[in-house]
This record gives C-alpha cells, sequence and structure tokens, in this order.
C-alpha cells in the first residue's frame, strides 16, 4: 500500500506542474467558453456533440461524458455551431469579451433534414478525426436491426461490427481481436458489469430503452480505462428527461418493458426507472400439472438514475442497475443469478476550464444454488463484489489540449463458493477461500491537437495490484498437489503487481476526406475468469492475481486508413492489428474449475499472438443505409503441457467473419432491415480414434483445437411500423424474423454410439434456432 | 458436489430451450493406435483382470483389438510378485495375488513390441456401505427415481467413492464419483442422478460402491468431462499409467447392493 501512495503523489505533482506551466504560456487576452450541450426536447445532455468556434481557423471540442464542453480562446466574434448527426445544427454569432457560461439545446432533426450534410464539421470531422479501434453504436440505428425474439440488444448489435465477433450462438458473450470473452472490461455507467448475460447469453443484461450512449475501445483505449486486455465497451445510461413526464415501453412475445421518466424539478434534475421481465414462466402457470406450475423461470432488471444540478457548478447522479435470473423447479431446486452497481457521481466545475468528475462505485455479481432434497437441504453461494474510487480531472487547457488524470481504486471482495446447510443435511457448512484485493491505478492523457491534420492521444497508465490477505494461499508442486498452506492475515499485502501502461493513438489527415491511424497500447489484467465450459454460465467464478497466477499482458499495434467519399454519403476504413499475450490462463487436462479452493494448481500460463485485418463500409445517409464488415484473422496461443506445448488455435479464432446489415425506410410508415452474418466455425477439439473402458466406448483426444465447426451463417429480417405521430403519443410495431432461412447452425456437435449399429459411433450436431419469428409492440406518451 | 454443478447448468440449459439433433457426416483424422490398459484389483476373491487392448480409428466398427504376448506383473508392497497369464487375447489373469485395502499394487506391463507400461495404485480402506434409500425426486412435474447410498465418512481423510449402477442388469452409463469435500466425517446421503430417468417401480438396481484412490478419481473424473460434454476442451482423461498407455489401473474396494424399486 505504502509504495502506491509514494508513486501517486509523486505523479499527481509532476502532473500539477506540467498542467501549470501549460497554463501560463496561454494565459494573457484570453477567454474561456464553457457549458453543457443538451437535448431541446428532453433535457437529455449530449455526449460527443461538436462545438465549433469559426473566426479566422476552426477552433472546437466535443463535447465530454457528461455534455460538458469548454474552450479557451482569444477575446473577439465568432460563429458558433453545435452541432451533431441526427440533430438540427445551431448556428449563431457570439461576441467573446469575457470568459462566460452558455448552456445550449439542440433539437432533433426532422428526418428529411437527416440526411443533409451537417455544417460545421467540414474541418473538425469527427469520422476523419477519430482514433482507431473505437466503435460508436447509435442507439436509434441499432432499434432498426432485426435480433432474437424481437429484443433490442446492444451486445447482439455491437457483434456486427468488424474486429468484434458472437461467441456463439444467441450468445451476447464476444470476443474482441482475438481476446477470450472475459477480456472485455464492460462499464454500466463506470460500474464492472462481471456477468453481462441473462439466461445463459440468449439476451444481455442490457436494456436498450435505458442507454444513452455505447462505445467500444477495441484495444487501444484512452489511459483512463484499464483491466482488461481486449477491450473497453463503455455504456452510458440516460438520465431522465427534466422537462416533462413520460412512459415508454414494449410489448413482446416473451418480455415486456416499462420507462418512466420526468422532472424532479424541472430543467434541474430528473430521474428514469426501468424494468423488464422476461413472462416465460407465466405460460408454465396455465399448465395442468401442478408441478409444472411450481416451475419458475424468468430474469428481470431494473435500472435507475437520478441527477439534480445543485448549482450552475455542481451536478449530482445516482444511478443503479439490478437484475436477477431465477430458475426452479418446484422446491427442489432452485437457482438464481445476477448483478447489482451503484454509481454516485459528483460533476464539479472547478474553473471555466477544469472539470471533475467523482465516482463512488459499486458492482457485484452473484449467483446462489439452493437444493431442497428429500435427504439434504443446502444453499451454494458465490459472489465477486467491488468497491470503486474513481476521480477525474479535465483540464482544458487550450482548444488544441485536453488533459485528463485521476486516479482509481477498487476493493476486490471474491468470495468462490460457500455452502451454508441445514440441521441434519448430509453436507456441513463450509466455505471455500476469500481473495481481496486492492487495484489501484493512476493516469493521466491529453488529447492534443497538433495541427490541423494530425491528432494525438497520448497517456500513461500506472497500475498496481495488491493481492490482500485475510486467507489461505496454496504452493503446488509440479503435479499440482498442495505443497505448502501459508496463511496471511488480514490487510497484509500477499503479492503486489506494479505495470506502466502506455497508450497512443493518432490521426493524420492526409486530405478533406481520408485520414491514416495508428496506435499502441499496453493493457495488464488481473482478474481472471474461470470457466471451462463452452457457454457463458451463471457458476462462473473470477480469481484475482496471485502469487501463482500472473497478470494477463497485452501489447497491441494497429495501423488503419479511413476515408469517405460522395458528399460524405460513404466512409470506408481498413484496419490491421497485431496484439502479443503474456501470462494467459489456460487448464490442465481434467481440470476441476468448479468448488475448488485449489483451483490455482488447475491451470497452466502461457502466450498468445492475434493478428488480423478489419474492412468495414457504410452508407451512412439515405433511404437505403447500412454496412458490410469483414475481419480476416488469426488468433493462436502456446502453453506449456497443452498440445505438446506447441501453438494452437485458440477456440475464437476465426478466419473470416462477414457482417451485413442494411436498413431500408420505405416511407414515413414503413422501414425494413436486414442483416446477414457468416463466419469460420470456432477452432474446436474432436476425436481421432476410440477405445473401450469399462464396458464403455471412449475418444482419442489427438490435438488441441485442431479441428472446425461448419461455417456460420443466417439472415435476420426486421419490419418496423411506426403509427401515428402525435406530441402526445406515438406507438411502433415491430416484426422480425430471426434464421430467416432457417440455416441448421451447429451449436454443438458431439459424439456417441450410432442408434441404428451400435457397433458404430456417429456424430450428432444440435441445433438450437430455426426461424424465430417474433412481434412487439412499442409505446410512448 | 460437482456433479451438482454440472447438473445445474445442464437442467438451466435443458430448460431454456429445445434444440433439434441430426447425424453428420464429420471428417475426422485417423489417429495412430495406441495401448489401452484397464486394470482392476479388488478386495475380493481373484483372479484379477488385466485387460490390454488398442484404439482405433473412428469409422471402424467398435471390435477393439488384443493385445496379446505381453508380459503383465503385478506385485504389492507386501513383497508378493504374481505373473499373469493370458486366457484369451489381450485379457490376462492373476494366480495368486490376494488384494487388500490399505495397500499398494504396482503394475508392469512389457508387450511384444518392448514398449513398457507401469502404474502403482493405493487400495483404501473400506468404507461401509450402509443402506441405499431411494426417493422419487421432483425435476419440475417429472419424476426421478433416485437411489442415495448412506454411509458414515470416515473424518481426517481425503475419501473418494465412485458408484456403479445397473438396472435390471443393464448397465446405466454415468460415472458416479462422490468425495468428502464438503461432509468430511458426515453420514454421506447424495443422490445418484439418473439423467434417462429409466428407473421405474419394480426394477431391481444394483448399485457397486467402489472406494478408489484419488488419482483414479480424477480419472474418472476428467473421462466424465469428455462424456458430459460440458468442457470446451475435451482431452484425454488423466491417466496413472506412465509410458503413453490410454486407461487406467486401480485398486479398489467393493461392495454391491440389490435394490428392489418398492412404491
Amino acid at each position: 500500500m505504502k509504495i502506491d501512495f509514494k508513486y501517486l503523489k509523486a505523479y499527481l505533482v509532476s502532473i500539477l506542474i506540467t498542467l501549470v506551466s501549460l497554463n501560463s504560456l496561454h494565459a494573457q487576452d484570453k477567454v474561456t467558453l464553457r457549458g453543457t450541450v443538451k437535448d431541446k426536447r428532453s433535457g437529455e445532455t449530449i455526449i460527443g456533440a461538436t462545438v465549433v468556434l469559426n473566426q479566422s481557423a476552426n477552433i472546437g471540442t466535443v463535447t465530454n461524458e457528461y455534455g460538458f464542453y469548454s474552450l479557451t480562446v482569444p477575446q473577439g466574434t465568432y460563429k458558433m455551431t453545435v452541432s451533431l448527426v441526427g440533430y438540427q445544427p445551431l448556428v449563431l454569432t457570439k461576441e467573446l469579451l469575457k470568459s462566460e457560461v452558455f448552456d445550449v439545446s439542440i433539437g432533433e432533426a426532422a428526418s428529411e433534414l437527416k440526411e443533409v450534410t451537417i455544417v460545421g464539421e467540414d474541418k473538425q470531422d469527427k469520422n476523419s478525426q477519430a482514433l482507431p479501434g473505437v466503435e460508436k453504436m447509435d442507439m436509434k440505428e441499432m432499434s432498426k436491426v432485426p435480433v432474437i425474439f424481437g429484443e433490442r440488444d446492444l451486445l447482439k448489435t455491437i457483434q456486427l461490427l468488424p474486429g468484434i465477433k458472437s461467441a456463439g450462438e444467441g450468445n451476447s458473450g464476444f470476443y474482441v481481436r482475438g481476446g477470450g470473452a472475459d477480456q472485455n472490461l464492460i462499464l454500466l455507467d463506470e460500474a464492472p458489469v462481471y456477468n453481462a448475460s441473462h439466461l445463459l447469453g440468449f439476451f444481455s443484461t442490457f436494456n436498450s430503452d435505458a442507454i444513452k450512449d455505447v462505445t467500444v475501445y477495441k484495444g487501444n483505449m484512452p489511459a483512463q480505462y484499464g483491466g482488461r486486455l481486449s477491450s473497453v465497451l463503455d455504456i452510458k445510461m440516460n438520465d431522465g428527461n427534466d422537462q416533462s413526464y413520460h412512459v415508454s415501453g414494449g410489448i413482446g412475445l416473451i418480455s415486456s418493458k416499462l420507462n418512466i421518466e420526468g422532472p424532479i424539478k424541472k430543467g434541474k434534475g430528473s430521474f428514469l426507472i426501468t424494468g423488464r421481465r422476461t413472462y416465460a414462466d407465466v405460460f408454465l402457470k396455465l399448465s395442468p400439472n401442478e408441478d409444472i406450475r411450481d416451475n419458475t423461470l424468468y430474469f428481470y432488471d431494473l435500472n435507475l438514475k437520478s441527477n439534480y444540478t445543485l448549482n450552475s457548478k455542481n451536478r449530482l447522479y445516482l444511478s443503479g442497475y439490478f437484475g436477477r435470473d431465477k430458475l426452479g423447479f418446484g422446491e427442489t431446486f432452485g437457482i438464481d443469478w445476477g448483478n447489482g452497481t451503484g454509481t454516485l457521481r459528483w460533476n464539479s466545475i472547478i474553473s471555466n476550464k477544469l472539470f471533475s468528475n467523482t465516482s463512488l462505485i459499486y458492482s457485484s455479481y452473484s449467483y446462489k444454488i439452493s437444493i431442497n432434497g428429500s435427504t439434504s437441504q443446502f444453499d451454494i453461494t458465490s459472489k465477486i463484489r467491488d468497491f470503486n474510487l474513481k476521480q477525474e480531472f479535465q483540464y482544458y487547457v487550450n482548444p488544441k489540449n485536453t488533459v485528463r488524470f485521476g486516479f482509481n481504486v477498487i476493493h476486490h471482495t471474491m468470495t468462490p463458493g460457500q455452502i451454508e446447510a441445514s440441521e441434519g443435511s448430509a453436507i456441513s457448512d463450509s466455505k471455500l477461500q476469500e481473495r481481496f484485493a486492492l487495484d489501484n491505478a493512476i493516469y493521466a492523457s491529453n488529447d492534443w491537437q497538433a495541427s490541423s491534420k494530425l491528432k494525438v492521444n497520448y497517456g500513461l497508465r500506472l497500475s498496481s495490484f495488491n493481492v490482500l490477505g485475510g486467507s489461505d494461499f496454496y504452493t503446488f508442486d509440479e503435479q499440482g498437489n498442495v505443497k505448502d498452506t501459508l496463511t496471511y492475515k488480514d490487510g497484509s499485502v500477499v503479492k503486489s503487481y506494479v505495470y506502466l501502461e502506455p497508450r497512443v493513438s493518432l490521426s493524420y489527415s492526409l486530405n478533406e476526406s481520408s485520414s491514416i491511424k495508428a496506435a499502441l497500447a499496453r493493457n495488464v489484467q488481473n482478474l481472471h475468469l474461470i470457466s471451462n465450459s463452452s457457454t457463458s454460465t451463471p457458476t462462473d467464478i473470477w480469481i484475482p492475481s496471485s502469487k501463482i497466477v500472473q497478470p494477463e499482458i497485452s501489447d497491441q499495434v494497429s495501423l488503419g486508413y479511413y476515408k469517405q467519399f460522395k458528399d460524405k454519403m460513404y466512409e470506408f476504413s481498413a484496419e490491421v492489428y497485431y496484439k502479443d499475450m503474456q501470462n494467459i490462463v489456460d487448464y490442465k487436462d481434467g481440470a476441476n474449475t468448479q468448488a475448488n479452493d485449489l483451483i490455482e494448481g488447475e491451470l497452466l500460463f502461457g502466450q498468445g499472438r492475434a493478428y488480423g485485418l478489419e474492412l468495414f463500409v457504410k452508407k451512412k445517409f439515405g433511404k437505403f443505409n447500412g454496412w458490410i464488415g469483414y475481419t480476416l484473422s488469426k488468433s493462436e496461443k502456446q502453453i506449456d503441457n497443452i498440445n505438446n506445448s506447441d501453438w494452437y488455435n485458440a477456440r475464437q479464432d476465426r478466419t473470416h467473419d462477414i457482417s451485413i446489415v442494411g436498413i431500408y425506410d420505405l416511407n414515413k410508415k414503413w422501414s425494413f432491415s436486414a442483416t446477414f452474418v457468416y463466419y469460420t466455425g470456432n477452432a474446436v477439439t474432436f476425436p481421432s480414434g476410440k477405445y473401450e473402458v469399462d464396458g464403455n466406448v471412449q475418444f482419442v483426444y489427438t490435438e488441441r483445437n485442431g479441428y472446425r465447426m461448419p461455417a456460420y451463417h443466417r439472415l435476420d429480417l426486421g419490419a418496423t411500423l411506426q403509427g401515428r405521430k402525435t406530441d402526445k403519443f406515438e406507438s411502433s410495431w415491430n416484426f422480425s424474423c430471426y434464421n430467416a432461412y432457417g440455416r441448421e447452425n451447429a451449436y454443438s456437435i458431439s459424439f456417441r454410439e450410432s442408434e441404428s449399429d451400435p457397433q458404430k459411433t456417429e456424430a450428432v450436431q444440435v441445433t438450437l434456432f430455426r426461424w424465430v419469428p417474433s412481434v412487439t409492440y412499442n409505446f410512448k406518451f | 458436489m460437482k456433479s451438482l454443478y454440472i447438473l445445474s447448468s445442464l437442467i438451466v440449459a435443458s430448460a431454456l430451450f429445445t434444440s433439434c439433433e441430426k447425424v453428420i457426416d464429420v471428417d475426422l483424422n485417423d489417429s495412430e493406435s495406441k495401448v489401452v490398459i484397464e486394470g482392476v484389483i479388488t478386495d475380493e476373491a481373484g483372479p484379477y483382470t488385466i485387460k490390454i487392448t488398442k484404439s482405433i480409428n473412428f469409422d471402424q466398427s467398435n471390435t477393439f483389438p488384443g493385445v496379446s504376448n505381453s508380459e503383465v506383473i503385478v506385485n504389492d508392497d507386501l513383497g508378493n510378485v504374481d505373473t499373469l497369464i493370458e486366457s484369451s487375447p489381450g485379457i490376462y489373469k492373476t494366480t495368486t495375488l490376494i488384494g487388500q485395502p490399505g495397500h499398494t499394487y504396482y503394475l508392469n506391463i512389457k508387450n511384444s513390441d518392448g514398449q513398457k507400461f507401469s502404474s502403482s495404485c493405493y487400495m483404501p480402506l473400506k468404507v461401509n456401505l450402509d443402506s441405499v434409500r431411494v426417493d422419487s425426486i421432483n425435476f419440475g412435474g417429472s419424476y426421478a427415481i433416485t437411489l442415495f447410498p448412506q454411509f458414515l465418512d470416515p473424518a481426517g481423510v481425503r475419501n473418494y467413492y465412485r458408484f456403479k449402477l445397473r438396472k435390471n442388469d443393464e448397465a446405466i452409463n454415468s460415472i458416479y464419483l462422490q468425495d468428502d469435500q464438503f461432509s468430511d466425517g458426515l453420514v454421506m446421503l447424495q443422490p445418484l442422478i439418473d439423467p434417462g430417468a429409466d428407473i421405474e417401480y419394480g426394477d431391481i438396481v444394483t448399485v457397486e460402491m467402489l472406494c478408489i484412490d484419488k488419482p483414479i478419481n480424477l480419472y474418472w473424473y476428467s473421462l466424465d468431462l469428455n462424456v458430459s460434454e460440458q468442457s470446451a476442451t475435451p482431452a484425454n482423461p488423466v491417466s496413472n499409467i506412465k509410458g503413453g498407455a490410454l486407461g487406467y489401473f486401480s485398486a479398489q474396494t467393493r461392495q454391491v447392493r440389490l435394490v428392489e424399486i418398492n412404491r
């Protein structure tokens, strides 16, 4: 612990010195214009709106995650433009003699206007200046993309972007640039979400109605993010309408949702409550069989958020998420699992140029299995719980430099398993070793507009992970047997890992419409998911780095080319990346990954590499729009004692991956959409021979992941019928068909004794979904 | 306990979707034929059998060739040495050895190609199977007749148990493993869940209880990981035989109970 504060202090001092010197260079005759950009109708703050002050040269910035902007310019008269795709740009003349606060509200463009090229963006173009490896998802666009069961799902939709791949049929898990599904940091209002799937991954935990903004960083995240190797998925919830009360909702075949929002005090504060529940189990209640009626199967989630503006400089936000899956078979067996998060944030404008955000964050994931058998009654619970303090400053030095710096302290408690038995059970109370860790980081980064052509984001993150005592630790011999048990007392530091993580990304405009981009990043991951199953299961557990488990490290370089053509109607990008990974985790043959105190003895460590090419073409406007994404990639691992210590394909290795999304707005009433995906089957292990033991046929395996699942492809169709739209009420019908041509995609392939000829062995393919039609009714008033 | 986790995820999975199955052609590689050794020493009267066969390719018929003319020796920690006699191709039988709980047995094999294989296994002390309870468990509307072996686990030592079930002389293929990780020194009463729910009233079920040592528990556990299709990375089970053979060498105690399933 001592070591961290020493670092922290020295680091902060040096940052402050740099800032002060930067500041003093530009002190005279300059004024600062700052404010918040909001949506005119809902009062929602707008993220990523472009604010430009135009005199002779363009001076501009982009609003931050709280809609805040600050621009420091020489005194003078400016043409001010505030714009964002999908909004009517606001243009006005602004005379700036002294620093002032100027809040702006912009309104959504009428649909016809969306096709108009946005003025004021000419040189501050977001697309040509955007940093590489960053994907933004437009929530409106997303609502038109067809998905399974008609349940809009951001995790499924981002899987249609290049470099982000689905973990399998109906699975909300995803792989980014050859990394594992546990290498994605999923943040909901800054709170990490440990298991982002409902019902084994057929739904994601995110109710799209409550989501404002989704950004994915494919490995080269800015320095304020850390803790996972492959990506950051940063999800921000809506704040709630602070102008008037609204109720909206949707009624679907298997779930319904309701959203209520409104002002706490008009223009000052608002609240939002969004709930969703599936009701497959309601049909069970109709069953004539009493025992079936007693079964339960559902999930629900609840998003809550409220915010209040204390004064012109201070604003508070409180947001929370709670979701739970429940499955029960009468009284006998039950399992429930879910996440809970809470975030309390305080935005403070310390000066015209200095924006501060302080967040207190709680997040947890837990599951509970209840057994109520005739001979044993007991509960098994498992939990990971974080308390998290985050402080960030954004310093708008001048229009060319925006500095972010701050720190993050997370305390993790991991309870991998605990059994509580009732009296007289054939099982005793017990608890697997708990783990405690303190996960610290300090960081600083600068968004630097080096010239009108060159934009650079560079930063440094210093992470320090401390495994804390309070439980027993084991050492193992080469066979994985316990050699020693060491007990560390509460609060003592068992092991510390300190890493410097440099992050640089840059964009250089070749001309008005094209640019080249490059990025370099190191990421360190100290929490490791233990799961040896092919699907995401509720009983996955996380373990921290320790004396035995080293932090996983990745170094990624990427290079890209971007071009826009036909009046920015089309966008094209190509990106290549190479990622080197160290200390990645795999399992010994026959590893017991469940309820195992000695799990560290079952692990093996090695290296990985992933590389690929991502191509993307998008038509952005017009009646017909959409995109095509293609990824050519390779992902491999080399771990001693697996596959004769040779390199082998990672499970998520996929040579080709294509997604095509098309949206056609026929008229004001009807819009149609289609998506098509094709990808090479996962690398899997199949038998290469058979033998007999104990009277049963068993299989011989020769190499790890040496076979492929069949290629996967699927077409989904969707249609939206917009009802009559008035100021008071609007509604729409959404129809979709998942897997429209009924392709029998392989969910799993297994091998068994042939039913027709017991002398033979056969391969059996399991297919989950063919033609899943659905209809949803959405309303808003 | 482990089976409970597997069971719970199976139940979750099966509750969620009805899937469709079809037999497909998969082009599998041929592999070099490997030696398979299956040796069992029990505390019951001999002779005990060591079976040596070879693996075959996936598309061949299930006839596993026996490996003849091997030199097979089993000895114990009391100094007894037994050279086995081949009674039929690949089947080798002991002549004098008497298996006893609490002793370690050593297997040495040299086949006609000169390949050598060796193994050792400790036969745990016998834990007495007191009774087998029968109960009908409600799995969401359908009832599955389930057997619960009841016995007192000895305190202070790690014990591993394997159960085998036969229904009216037809084997139920599940691998049932129990251990005392969470119930050391207690009366064990854990269900043997029959996934096919094939046991019916009127059946006679043979319950076989084996006390096994840790490496043999790992062998069956890792074999079961492949069988139950839960593993993302199936692999050959962790064998206690050195020299590159598949299979296992187990010294185990054995008890058998016949249970008549009555209403």
